[in-house]
């Protein structure tokens, strides 16, 4: 009785938090105790709430996806057995299905179509998921390899069903994005024939049809101009808004001074050595030390490990780099991008993973 | 070696793995479709090369472990005496199982190459 009334009202004291003030890790707990209670119906409310509010953070995701998992089980086992024995095209498609519109996992997903697509290469629901992905991942990370993947597997998709409008959406919008409106228009017009209530394509078209003239002559010129800004251009920015909410993209400004004092106070940490904030070019905005590691050597560590890491994502094609932990004699570095500032600590015994994960989430509270 | 990486990549979340030196030579490699091995060999392989340059730079040895976390999956690479283990992983894994299992593969590595 007495445990039940303290799991009780720490359950209470959580929900009152996350009403008062949601953060990733609250709204985690709170989810992983209603799973605990095997409350699903209410851990699934929370964790989607969660992932809603905070899209970047990989906590709320992957609780998400267990909880979503748990509620998904028995079907997903049912068809992984079916696929094992006698896969059909079909169950491919529901799989891969159900990671991407059931459980956000679009990397799981990715693995499920193409593993079909090798049973079932002209498959244009298979080429559809691929397409659909690579395309979500484009508007997450800006890669130009994602659109031109998305674009092979759109145009094999239609090579074999010449009305699968979601494959002509799908590349209506990406050559809009990307500037070539005139490659864009007939996706667009072919996808309306068979959409015509779809507002918000349509109004895409409209975006579109006055920019035929600007038309860029090479995409791969552009992409390559998207890649290194990390983002759209504005009218590329308006045309991807049609379809999603605008996330919050903005560059934070914060000054050198203010990025400095907010160093110092990581002076508290146990372990701590020195900490540094980069731009995504390397360029240097703050730094601090102790004194034990000379802050130029660690500002050019910082920028090593970053280009390294974010260089070595792209081309294994994963993304682009979030965040690391790198074991050295001097200590740990930790290292997180967060809205194109590349934060690092170094810090050693008795740093402890608790200390660089809060160190990490001070961080993201003064860039929010 | 390769029944280590063999049963580390029956691991869940694990999509491949591979022994290199420190000087960046890949020893042996599980690396399967739609993974490339020679991609994975020379990605890693110039990863480990600029950081552990920059740590000498930086007056420290060579680094023992190496977690680098992107938006669409993972890569370890854990010291194991004259080489690193690499694994390349799902993004959405509990990473403190899988560690310990990397870790064990590692030690396992070690004897192997001492």
């Amino acid at each position: 009785m007495g445990l039940f009334d303290t799991s009780r009202r720490r359950l209470e004291g959580l929900e009152r938090e996350v009403l008062s003030n949601p953060t990733p890790q609250n709204m985690v707990a709170l989810a992983e105790s209603y799973a605990r209670m095997q409350d699903w119906a209410r851990a699934f409310e929370v964790a989607k709430r969660a992932v809603e509010k905070f899209p970047d953070s990989e906590k709320c995701a992957l609780t998400f996806q267990y909880v979503r998992k748990t509620q998904f089980q028995t079907q997903i086992q049912e068809i992984n057995k079916v696929i094992r024995t006698r896969p059909q095209q079909s169950d491919y498609d529901k799989l891969a299905r159900i990671y991407l519109e059931e459980l956000n996992d679009r990397g799981k997903a990715l693995e499920v179509a193409l593993e079909g697509l090798v049973k079932f290469p002209s498959s244009d629901s298979l080429h559809w998921v691929c397409a659909q992905i690579r395309m979500d991942r484009f508007h997450q990370d800006f890669l130009a390899n994602d659109v031109s993947e998305a674009i092979r597997h759109s145009q094999l998709a239609l090579a074999t069903n010449a009305s699968h409008s979601q494959s002509m959406v799908i590349l209506g919008r990406l050559y809009a994005e990307s500037g070539a409106y005139d490659k864009a228009k007939p996706y667009l017009e072919g996808y309306l024939r068979a959409n015509s209530g779809d507002e918000s394509v349509r109004q895409l078209l409209r975006l579109v049809e006055p920019r035929l003239g600007e038309s860029t002559h090479d995409i791969d010129d552009s992409l390559v101009e998207i890649e290194a800004r990390h983002g759209l251009s504005s009218a590329g920015n308006e045309m991807m808004a049609l379809f999603q909410p605008r996330r919050d993209a903005a560059q934070v400004q914060v000054t050198p001074q203010k990025f400095e004092a907010f160093l110092r106070g990581y002076e508290s940490m146990p372990g701590y050595k020195c900490s540094a904030v980069i731009m995504k070019d390397g360029t240097l905005m703050a730094g601090h030390t102790r004194g034990m590691v000379a802050i130029d050597k660690f500002v050019n560590l910082l920028q090593n490990i970053f280009r390294s890491a974010d260089s070595a994502s792209r081309k294994m094609d994963i993304g682009s780099f979030i965040d690391g932990d790198l074991e050295t004699s001097l200590g740990t570095v930790k290292l997180t991008d967060w809205k194109g500032f590349v934060l690092g600590i170094l810090a050693d015994r008795p740093a402890k993973q608790e200390d660089f994960a809060r160190s990490m989430e001070k961080f993201q509270s003064f860039m929010s | 070696m390769k029944e280590v990486l063999q049963a580390l990549n029956l691991e869940v979340g694990v999509k491949g793995s591979m022994v290199m030196t420190r000087d960046g030579v890949v020893v042996h490699s599980e690396i399967s479709p739609p993974l490339s091995p020679d991609l994975v060999g020379a990605v890693a392989s110039s990863t480990v090369q600029d950081i552990n340059g920059a740590l000498r730079a930086a007056g420290s040895r060579e680094f023992s472990k190496f977690i680098s976390n992107s938006s669409f999956g993972k890569m370890i690479f854990h010291d194991t005496g004259d080489a690193y283990l690499v694994v390349v992983l799902d993004k959405s894994i509990n990473l403190d199982f899988t560690l310990l299992s990397i870790s064990s593969a590692a030690r396992k590595i070690k004897t192997l190459t001492t």
